[in-house]
């Protein structure tokens, strides 16, 4: 039996409009508009614009014909010009990324010129909008989880964010392909993140929070598994929703819930929502695993009042080779300036992305067009500036005041997530054991990267450095459950059963309802012989979770050395079909069966034991002696 | 800042959702108006809707009445009330389809503002501009705004303090050119 572990942390307005326009009394040889809607501007408002201005998107109007473009013409050219629209933060030059927005100069410069010329039609007829796609933009998702309330963003206030939790109703465990948000009206939402919680831990927060959702500008979840993250699922306006490359689909365990993390400016009237996320399945495993690594330095955000330039930084030096997917930089109203950048061994230096006017409205999350090579021992780097300043007038505190992280609007915040992709699964855990290390530089002591970087050594069969670390992370926190429990793994793995059961108690003492605990408790229990000890830990363990035919399995085991022997038959039958593979099962059933005498029955099951693990010594020997008794061989 | 015109045109083609012709400025003797240019589909504007209508609820029993104007000739009556009722303004909704209104207040953006008053000369413009200071540029505003000058003007107005007539730049929604 292997304990459940591990892990604790998922961790100008341009000349007026119709100043230029021909007036009779010109010579008639005046030369005609050198720049017209129908063969220049058309092809750049469609392209550029209308994906989000067109109804049913994002955009608060129509850019699709001629009168649309005409009535807003210097608008345009003001906002273009200023780069506001479209809106597509990252500096030319510095990593080129997937679905990039920015218009080039010489179309701001021709637009510029159309109005300033007095925006003609000109001849001939533009090009047609392209068609647009009506419901899901992947087809008929596989699965579709909707809000069960709807929630209703209130007309006015700063900007709102709000976590709603949706549960995926899947069994078993899915590959998933693609993801697609409809958040509903699209005006309305200015981004989305979409998070996976496998542990409840969002459901219960929300239901502390009266509404529907919870608030929070971010939301971390708490994960008793040691899964790092691996994909971004992120949603904004005007962006094509995104099927994973082949081979990295991402896995979705049944008990998992989706987190909608999200961003909704008010628009002046109460706006109901009811987002729908659409799932797409492959039967295809995943054979490359991704992960998203963390740049932070949180700990380091105290920004005096007044101060418009504060930086922080965060390095990481790559074990392995990596290719970088994509990266996500975070940061809250105050971020004014954000650079990401790795520097290669040689000393090269290579942008993965920068920022210069950061604005929180618009982030999003940037794939790369190609991925980007990264040899180990590469250092990727993050630079993050802010502006605390009554001159920064997205500044959310009037006066300015003294600021450090957190998830509130008026706190900060310094991320940049990188998703990179190992040459092999095993890289893995390198990289986090090198994570978890970077952690620890700055957070000396720290729970979390104890905990987690004892998961990994674990995970890496090196167990007495794993028990170090655990027992680092109980001097951060002495009555850790998970840490207890984990501690107490970790050491029945290397055969200290003892000192084991002695941490499952410390866990179970420091939490009495935690089950992972009372599971390895009793399980600790059976094989140490203490059947009669173990048998209520076994039964509150079997209630808890029915499906686990491991548990079922223990207190089978356990009821079957007590002498309850109908009970263990029946425990011992779930546990058999719930894990048909399950050589302790099996063999438990036959003794279990034998004992009460049903020796047809047990022989079936022995011998189906053997058939699982032919060499089983224990399994051939009982097997020996009921076919003696039954006269067979 | 610019200079208010001096004189008031006369509007003939400024009506009301039935169609009836409207001049909102106070005549002698009236108490003063404010007209806010609006379009149902600038989000600038639309997101002004909750201060506007506590402008109205404080200050319409003060003698002041308030006016929304659309100058968009492609905007409906139908449109209008659409808007009207979604966003709960309850505003008297006026349509500007020549521009009247927004050549005598030379209003270039929504939402802006325009406060008259009863002149002996005529209905005199004391001030036209933003609501408040909030958005600074298009994509940068403030958390809450710091300085409300249309509440400031209106405020002075029911405590029957003179105004010096004054203009603020808006930011907004371009008002789009006549056809």
């Amino acid at each position: 039996m292997r304990p459940p572990g591990a892990g604790l942390l998922g961790v100008l307005l341009a000349g007026a409009v119709g100043c230029g326009r021909a007036r009779s009394d010109q010579p008639a040889s005046a030369p005609p508009p050198s720049v017209t809607f129908n063969q220049q501007v058309a092809p750049i408002v469609l392209r550029h614009c209308a994906p989000c201005h067109r109804p049913g998107e994002a955009g608060p109007f129509s850019l699709l014909t001629y009168r649309d473009v005409r009535k807003r013409a210097d608008q345009i050219a003001r906002v273009t010009a200023s780069r506001y629209m479209p809106p597509w933060p990252p500096e030319p030059g510095y990593g080129s990324f997937v679905g990039e927005r920015r218009l080039p100069d010489d179309d701001v410069a021709l637009l510029q010129r159309w109005v300033r010329e007095g925006a003609p039609e000109g001849t001939g007829a533009p090009p047609s909008p392209p068609p647009q796609g009506e419901g899901w933009q992947l087809g008929r998702p596989d699965l579709v989880v909707q809000m069960k309330e709807t929630y209703t963003v209130p007309a006015e206030g700063t900007d709102v964010f709000r976590n709603f939790v949706l549960p995926a109703p899947v069994k078993g465990t899915r590959y998933v392909r693609a993801l697609e948000l409809r958040p509903g009206d699209k005006r309305v939402v200015h981004h989305a993140n979409i998070l996976l919680d496998p542990t409840g831990s969002a459901r219960r927060r929300d239901a502390r929070d009266p509404g529907p959702g919870f608030a929070g500008m971010d939301v971390e979840m708490e994960s008793d598994r040691f899964e790092p993250d691996s994909h971004f699922l992120f949603w904004k306006p005007g962006t094509a929703a995104v099927s994973e490359p082949a081979g990295m689909a991402w896995t979705l365990d049944e008990g998992t819930d989706l987190v909608l993390n999200m961003h909704f400016p008010p628009s002046g009237k109460p706006e109901p929502i009811r987002p729908e996320v659409g799932l797409y399945f492959t039967d295809e495993p995943p054979t490359r695993f991704p992960m998203l690594l963390q740049l932070e330095h949180d700990g380091a955000i105290d920004i005096s009042p007044g101060d418009s330039h504060f930086v922080i930084g965060d390095h990481y030096d790559l074990p392995v080779d990596v290719e970088v997917l994509g990266v996500y930089p975070h940061a809250h109203y105050l971020g004014k300036d954000v650079q990401g950048f790795a520097i290669l061994p040689d000393g090269t230096k290579k942008w993965l992305i920068w920022i210069r006017d950061w604005d929180f409205a618009w982030q999003a999350v940037y794939r790369f067009a190609r991925p980007l090579f990264l040899p180990r021992g590469s250092r990727v780097e993050m630079r993050i500036a802010y502006d605390n300043s009554a001159g920064n007038v997205r500044n959310p505190s009037d006066p300015p005041r003294r600021v450090v992280a957190g998830n509130r609007s008026t706190d900060e915040m310094g991320h940049m997530w990188i998703q990179v992709l190992p040459r092999q699964k095993e890289d893995r855990w390198a990289l986090q054991e090198a994570y978890m290390r970077r952690r620890l530089e700055k957070y000396p002591g720290d729970f979390v990267a104890h905990a987690n970087l004892a998961a990994v050594l674990e995970e890496r069969g090196r167990l007495e450095e794993a028990i170090a670390e655990y027992r680092q992370a109980l001097r951060a926190r002495p009555r850790s459950a998970p840490a207890l429990n984990n501690l107490g793994a970790a050491l029945q793995a290397s055969g200290r059963l003892e000192e084991a059961v002695a941490r499952y108690r410390d866990a179970l003492r420091a939490e009495p309802d935690y089950g992972n605990a009372r599971h390895n408790l009793g399980g600790a229990l059976v094989l140490q012989g203490a059947f009669a000890e173990a048998l209520p830990f076994l039964r509150e363990d079997v209630r808890a979770r029915p499906d686990d035919a491991t548990a079922r399995n223990n207190l089978g085991g356990a009821l079957l050395a007590t002498g309850h022997l109908d009970e263990a038959i029946r425990e011992l039958r779930h546990a058999v079909d719930g894990e048909p593979r399950s050589l302790e099962a099996h063999y438990n059933l036959g003794r279990a069966l034998a004992a009460r005498g049903r020796l047809n029955e047990a022989l079936e099951q022995l011998e189906q034991a053997l058939r699982i693990a032919p060499g089983d010594r224990d399994a051939g020997q009982a097997l020996a002696e009921l076919k003696a008794k039954l006269g067979v061989n | 800042m610019h200079s208010l015109p001096a004189v008031a045109l006369a509007l003939a083609a400024v009506v009301d959702l039935s169609g009836a012709t409207v001049d909102p400025r106070p005549g002698a003797g009236a108490g003063p108006a404010v007209v806010v240019f609006v379009r149902t589909d600038c989000p600038v504007s639309n997101r002004y809707a909750p201060e506007l209508r506590r402008l109205r609820e404080q200050f319409s029993a003060r003698g002041i009445s308030f006016w929304l104007v659309y100058p968009d000739r492609a905007e409906t009556p139908s449109a209008i009330r659409r808007h009207q009722s979604d966003f709960g303004f309850g505003y008297r909704a006026l349509r500007d389809p020549q521009h009247e209104l927004v050549q005598a207040t030379r209003a270039t953006v929504t939402p802006e503002a325009a406060v008259f008053v009863a002149a002996a000369s005529g209905p005199q413009m004391v001030y036209r501009g933003r609501i408040d200071d909030r958005y600074v540029d298009f994509g940068r505003s403030r958390a809450a705004p710091t300085r409300r000058d249309l509440r400031e003007v209106l405020e002075a107005l029911a405590q029957g303090v003179p105004v010096t007539p004054r203009t603020t730049v808006a930011i907004g929604c371009s008002i789009p050119p006549l056809e």
